[in-house]
């Protein structure tokens, strides 16, 4: 083994910020934060790889050196080992608290993708990204809650529509829509059915009521036309019968003045004519009476 | 009287309610309409329809897996 060498010096180094730059140490590979290589350097287990193909390492090691550096080794894997053991029960936290949360976050999800959106889970957590996810979740469920609620609505008052407008159609025009929702436009749609229904309801009426009357107007006519026949009927036959005796009476005169030359047959036969012509306006008065009664059987026109 | 069955595994709410008014109009007074579904709604919706629309809610029973037999009276 050759003379002892200082690293800063056998390397030339201008490292000046380095724990060991211009210093008598010789063991520089157990002095943590040198500058070799230009980078700082850790404690010795880090740089152990590199010291252990240096130069100076291989100049300065001797017996006494090495227990030192043993000794120091040992104590850092030691501290490295102990890091280790708390990072690994600190990942089996971190895991369990994942596991944990993220079976909740499953669970709740299962629940909501079968139709249940009231689903909540509680939101702490010791770590932020599941309590953000739970809180993600809950969100979710609430707005799909929401959209839910608002279908229901919907699917309800529009059931409801539905049924009215059936009952009106087979007549029923009591039959009105009276379930309230906080959804604006259904609320609206119900005023306008209402509306509707109320508007049909007073157009039949109307109707109905002008149908009647016009059945009311057509019986009376009908009344009044078979009083008028029955008039006519009486008229004609009462009115028949003493003109036809006048009648009578009259060609007899005739008869009897025309055998005695007498001027009185030319009135006679005026009168005659007369009667005769009367008797035919009767005939005709009957007929028309006949007529107006066989019309009677039809139906009246709008 | 008649006995109809209407069955509706399978669907979410609020479909159940929209399935029973469409099959509505074709049931008489007295009528009973019996319905399947397993929605977690189905129970509530069912009965807010019967509310809202002056039907009778005779009675459920659970059959097990979400699975609901409701019967109603028209």
């Amino acid at each position: 083994m050759g003379e002892k060498i200082k690293c800063w010096d056998f390397f030339e180094c201008e490292e000046k910020d380095c724990a060991v730059f211009k210093s008598k140490e010789l063991h520089c590979w157990l002095v943590s934060g040198t500058h070799c290589r230009q980078e700082i350097q850790g404690k010795f287990l880090e740089k152990m790889e590199m010291c252990l193909k240096c130069e100076v390492f291989k100049e300065n090691i001797d017996v006494a050196s090495m227990e030192d550096t043993l000794r120091v080794l040992n104590k850092q894997v030691t501290e490295f080992r102990d890091m280790v053991e708390e990072r690994d029960r600190e990942l089996e936290g971190i895991s369990m608290e994942m596991a944990l949360g993220l079976s909740e976050v499953f669970v709740a999800l299962k629940e909501i993708s079968a139709g249940d959106p009231s689903v909540r889970i509680p939101e702490g957590s010791k770590l932020e990204l599941i309590g953000k996810l739970k809180n993600v979740v809950n969100k979710t469920a609430e707005d799909i809650g929401e959209i839910v609620d608002l279908s229901h609505d919907f699917a309800i008052g529009l059931a409801e529509h539905f049924d009215v407008l059936h009952r009106v159609s087979e007549g029923d025009l009591a039959a009105r829509v009276y379930g309230t929702s906080d959804v604006e436009l259904l609320e609206s749609l119900k005023k306008v059915t209402n509306q509707m229904v109320a508007s049909v309801s007073r157009e039949i009426t109307e109707r109905k009521r002008a149908k009647e009357n016009l059945q009311h107007r057509a019986d009376e006519l009908r009344q009044s036309n078979e009083k008028l026949e029955q008039f006519g009927h009486v008229v004609s036959h009462e009115l028949q019968e003493p003109l036809r005796t006048v009648i009578s009476y009259l060609r007899m005169l005739q008869h009897v003045c025309r055998e005695d030359g007498d001027d009185a047959d030319e009135y006679i036969a005026y009168a005659v004519d007369g009667a005769n012509r009367m008797s035919k306006l009767i005939d005709k008065l009957l007929a028309d009476a006949l007529v107006s009664s066989d019309d009677q059987g039809k139906e009246p026109s709008d | 009287m008649a006995v109809e069955v209407l069955d509706t595994l399978g669907l979410k709410c609020p479909q159940p309610v929209l399935k029973i008014a469409v099959r509505a109009p074709d049931m008489k007074p007295g009528d009973v309409l019996e319905i399947l579904g397993d929605c977690p709604t189905f129970e509530k919706d069912v009965r807010i329809w019967c509310e809202r629309l002056g039907k009778l809610f005779l009675s459920i029973k659970d059959e097990g897996n979400d699975k609901k037999r409701i019967q109603i009276q028209f």
